[in-house]
């Protein structure tokens, strides 16, 4: 009897690791990948260059950091940067005000962000 | 009746003169989807910096690119003198300089934080060093700044451009919305269209009698003497102006956003 519920333990162990497991391996397919966040800030006054470039640059300080896109029409940045590298809020914050900005809207994705405004808007 | 003739003569004379000194559109080029930050006239073309796609290209008459420079980091106000192209590279906190097909770095003896716009004459090289709100000058002997971040009279507040002229060097101080003028050692001289509500005076161009400056926010290039009176406002086809070159009578006019350069003569 003992030793049938240690079999039965072990095999709802084996059981529970598999699902576990392959749960996620789908997400991580599903979602790209599990090593990169993407990101994406509103800021206000983005259509002057010199400070959409000051921005980027300021961006480009954060480890990792890469593929940014800048929309200077809409007013939005997008980029992606691993997880173990992810910045917070505050963070993310603090980099736009270096730069002279007010960050109006921070995102995080585990998929990439769209570079058109209107999709976004969806 | 002769006083009449005299006097309508006078007139028409007058009036001719003033026509002559009033800048009017004449033509656009398109750029074919760049984003031009600055331009400088060469003999054979029009050079443009392309920051959107981090390069810098000579173009002809009608925007065809003519020659091409690639590899640039977010290259802003270029500047061109005695066959010279020298160009500021905003993410790499350098200059570089084009000079007969080959592209060198050129070290400025002090490393600004974001060199937004440049120029140079005989004897000294001037940069607008955008983050740390000051102009660094490098003449044959040494290299030294002037201005620190503030909105007084002599201070600055994220310059982007600098035009020498003569002893002076003038100053684009784009976030204090102004011009100011100061010589060639630092010393503040004028301030220029404090009263106009400009809004990020980001290009300047200037000779003995005038001073240009792009108000970008507000679409448009005004025109000052050097007392610092408004003579002329243009606004035709200017959208999003960042840089203004004078050369031979003609005005050229970056439009960022649109992709186009405005031409107007006097």
């Amino acid at each position: 009897m003992k030793n049938l519920n240690k079999t039965k333990v072990f095999l709802l162990a084996v059981l529970l690791t598999s699902i576990i497991f392959s749960n996620y391996n789908y997400t991580k397919e599903k979602t790209g990948g599990d090593s990169k966040v993407y990101i994406k800030l509103v800021v206000d006054g983005l259509a002057c260059p010199f400070c959409a470039y000051g921005l980027e640059k300021k961006i480009n300080t954060i480890e990792g950091a890469e593929n940014l896109f800048i929309n200077l029409k809409d007013g939005f940045v997008t980029f992606e940067v691993p997880r173990e590298n992810l910045p917070g809020e505050e963070k993310l914050k603090e980099i736009v005000e270096d730069a002279g900005f007010v960050a109006r809207e921070i995102s995080f994705s585990e998929n990439p962000f769209s570079k058109e405004k209107k999709e976004d808007q969806q | 009746m002769k006083i009449e003739i005299i006097m309508l003569l006078g007139l028409l004379l007058f009036a001719g003169c003033s026509t002559n000194e009033e800048y009017r559109f004449v033509r656009e080029i398109s750029l074919n989807g760049m984003k031009p930050i600055s331009i400088a006239i060469a003999e054979d073309g029009i050079w443009v910096s392309d920051s959107e796609n981090n390069r810098v290209v000579k173009i002809d008459d009608n925007g065809k690119i003519i020659n091409e420079f690639d590899g640039f980091r977010r290259p802003m106000q270029i500047g061109l003198a005695n066959g010279k192209l020298y160009v500021p590279e905003y993410l790499t906190d350098s200059i570089k300089v084009i000079i007969d097909g080959k592209v060198i770095p050129f070290n400025l003896g002090i490393k600004p934080n974001s060199p937004a716009g440049i120029d140079a004459d005989a004897s000294i090289i001037a940069v607008a060093d955008f983050y740390n709100h000051r102009i660094i000058v490098k003449d044959k002997k040494e290299t030294y700044t002037f201005g620190n971040k503030g909105h007084k009279k002599g201070e600055l507040f994220y310059p982007t451009d600098v035009k020498i002229i003569g002893d002076k060097i003038v100053v684009a101080d784009a976030y204090n919305n102004r011009v100011q003028v100061f010589s060639k050692k630092g010393k503040a001289i004028s301030v220029i269209g404090e009263k106009d509500t400009l809004k990020v005076a980001s290009g300047i161009d200037a000779d003995e009698n005038k001073i240009f400056v792009t108000d970008s926010n507000n679409n448009r290039v005004l025109v000052y003497d050097w007392e610092g009176n408004r003579l002329q406002t243009l606004t035709q086809n200017i959208s999003y102006p960042v840089d203004v070159v004078l050369n031979n009578n003609k005005l050229f006019i970056s439009n960022f956003h649109k992709g186009t350069i405005s031409i107007y003569e006097k």
